[in-house]
């Protein structure tokens, strides 16, 4: 039995109008394969919360990272309780000017604590902006992803790339 | 190319298009399945409501949400509102701040790393009129 004439196109239509559709909406995550942090404060008003899987570190690292934003003062003080963010002297800000970032490990099961020194891959590395009031959380689960990210890092604190780069290269 | 091939195809397209753009927020109840696993299971919270001062005891991570919300609402509608959690206000003032100045990269790196390593929060920043890699690093 011979196809009508109209099949071939309207098919052909059908596979452009997917791809495109593929296109204009790149895959999005269900909220249960985002990090409990996310999850926890993709609620909290006041937080802008982003989960990032997969960031591209380098040409061999790709890492998830959770990207947290206040804004508003009340809500970069819960931040702040709930991750240990301690404010920063005038003679530290003097040094190194007011728009500073810091990284430090945190224990994953309660950012609020010292490092876990018990084993460094029970932490996850910090970023901390306080002039943005950002915190972004690497999830890393080596001590070889903790250096890469260390150094990738140490070169984004020497070139001043702002934080918000991560956030829009997911 | 037949019926068969044509409907498969179709279906095959059809079918990429749900695999690729799955949405994030469509099948998830309104709390997560995942909370973060919180130490602190009793927090004490001081709060001023209009310069009303008032302490409260929260037993659970839902309980504290659930309080931070209710603050948010009020400031929301106009009320003078500020909390703090005092169990954890006592940590945050720094005791202890280490510094170093380097030129050389490799050494501040190695420095940062060492002090994260011991558990500090490091910045550093590069003076560009100096040369240096300033460093600090605080408990």
């Amino acid at each position: 039995m011979k196809h009508p004439k109209y099949l071939l196109p309207v098919l052909g239509l059908l596979i452009v109008a997917a791809t495109l559709w593929c296109i204009r909406h790149p895959r999005t995550l269900p909220e249960n394969q985002c990090s409990p942090v996310y999850q926890h404060y993709a609620q909290v008003p006041g937080i802008q919360a982003s989960f990032v899987k997969d960031f591209p570190l380098n040409d061999t690292l790709s890492i998830d990272v959770t990207f947290l934003q206040a804004t508003t003062d009340s809500a970069w003080t819960l931040l702040s309780q709930d991750f240990g963010v301690k404010p920063l002297n005038n003679k530290i800000i003097e040094r190194h000017g007011k728009n500073a970032v810091s990284n430090r490990l945190a224990p994953k099961k309660d950012y609020s604590l010292p490092m876990d020194t018990t084993c460094r891959t029970n932490n996850d590395l910090l970023l901390i902006s306080r002039a943005e009031q950002i915190i972004c959380i690497f999830h890393v689960s080596s001590s070889w992803q903790i250096k890469e990210i260390e150094d990738w890092q140490f070169n984004a604190m020497i070139n001043r790339t702002p934080l918000k780069t991560i956030e829009n290269e997911q | 190319m037949n019926n068969k091939t044509i409907k498969l195809m179709t279906l095959l397209a059809v079918l990429s298009t749900m695999a690729v753009s799955c949405q994030k927020d469509n099948i998830d109840s309104a709390m997560p399945a995942n909370v973060v696993n919180n130490v602190h299971s009793v927090y004490i919270y001081q709060y001023e409501v209009n310069g009303v001062r008032s302490r409260i005891t929260l037993r659970s991570e839902y309980d504290r949400i659930f309080f931070i919300n209710r603050m948010f609402a009020l400031a929301e509608k106009g009320y003078q509102v500020s909390f703090f959690d005092e169990t954890r206000t006592a940590q945050l003032f720094s005791k202890e701040t280490v510094v170093y100045s380097t030129k050389d990269k490799n050494k501040a790196l190695a420095w940062s790393r060492n002090m994260v390593d011991n558990g500090y929060e490091v910045i550093i920043t590069y003076n560009e009129e100096t040369g240096y890699y300033d460093c600090t690093a605080i408990k």
